[in-house]
């Protein structure tokens, strides 16, 4: 294995790295929202038992734009584990130092169907299961 | 507004579960992850239906 392609393996696994890192993060911010607003609107003693209206709805665009922003993440980290796998198998003198893992989209669609996409069906159970704890505290139960 | 609690937190279990499971089928055309998805949300609205009724009771008298 030559040093050309040690470095580009290391250059796409930075890549990796970023992508699910962001993902991860992503994760933590939607339910620091979901938390911290259950925390500051339906405090103790100030006789507000449900959240409003107007700050539901604000709340679940965002969860939404981070839940797309999230997928998106989770597939960018997959294109490049399959750029990965492709350098991996490359010789020492065919190694450009490419990074365009876009063109394995549809490879990865062919996977997504053929395999469980765990990573896709736990970001988006998080997601809707934020936006459902939301939108039952938003409406006022008998 | 006033509803009932369990109709409406099933129908909004069985709501998102169709959201979530027509978002994981425009991503990954896999219709096992589209059965796995509805199913976890809608159970996860039964369990938070659970916790509800633990918390404010049925309503229904």
């Amino acid at each position: 294995m030559t040093e050309a392609k040690i470095r580009h393996l290391e250059m796409i696994r930075n890549a990796i790295d970023g992508a699910s890192g962001n993902s991860l993060r992503i994760k933590g911010f939607a339910l620091l929202l979901l938390a911290g607003t259950l925390a500051l609107v339906l405090r103790e003693g100030t006789g507000v038992e449900v959240i409003p209206q107007p700050i539901a709805i604000v709340l679940l665009i965002i969860i939404a734009f981070l839940g797309l922003l999230d997928f998106y993440f989770i597939r960018q980290a997959d294109l490049y584990k399959i750029l990965y796998n492709e350098v991996r198998k490359l010789s020492g003198d065919e190694i450009d130092f490419s990074m365009e893992a876009d063109k394995f989209s549809g490879y990865l669609n062919s996977q997504y169907n053929e395999r469980l996409p765990f990573p896709i069906i736990a970001s988006s159970v998080l997601h809707l299961n934020i936006a459902l704890i939301l939108i039952s505290k938003t409406l006022a139960f008998i | 507004m006033a509803l009932p609690l369990i109709p409406t937190m099933l129908i909004l279990g069985v709501l998102f579960g169709l959201i979530g499971g027509g978002g994981v089928f425009w991503m990954t055309h896999n219709l096992k992850a589209v059965a796995i998805t509805a199913a976890s949300i809608f159970s996860f609205a039964l369990l938070y239906l659970a916790l509800l009724i633990l918390e404010n009771g049925t309503g229904i008298r």
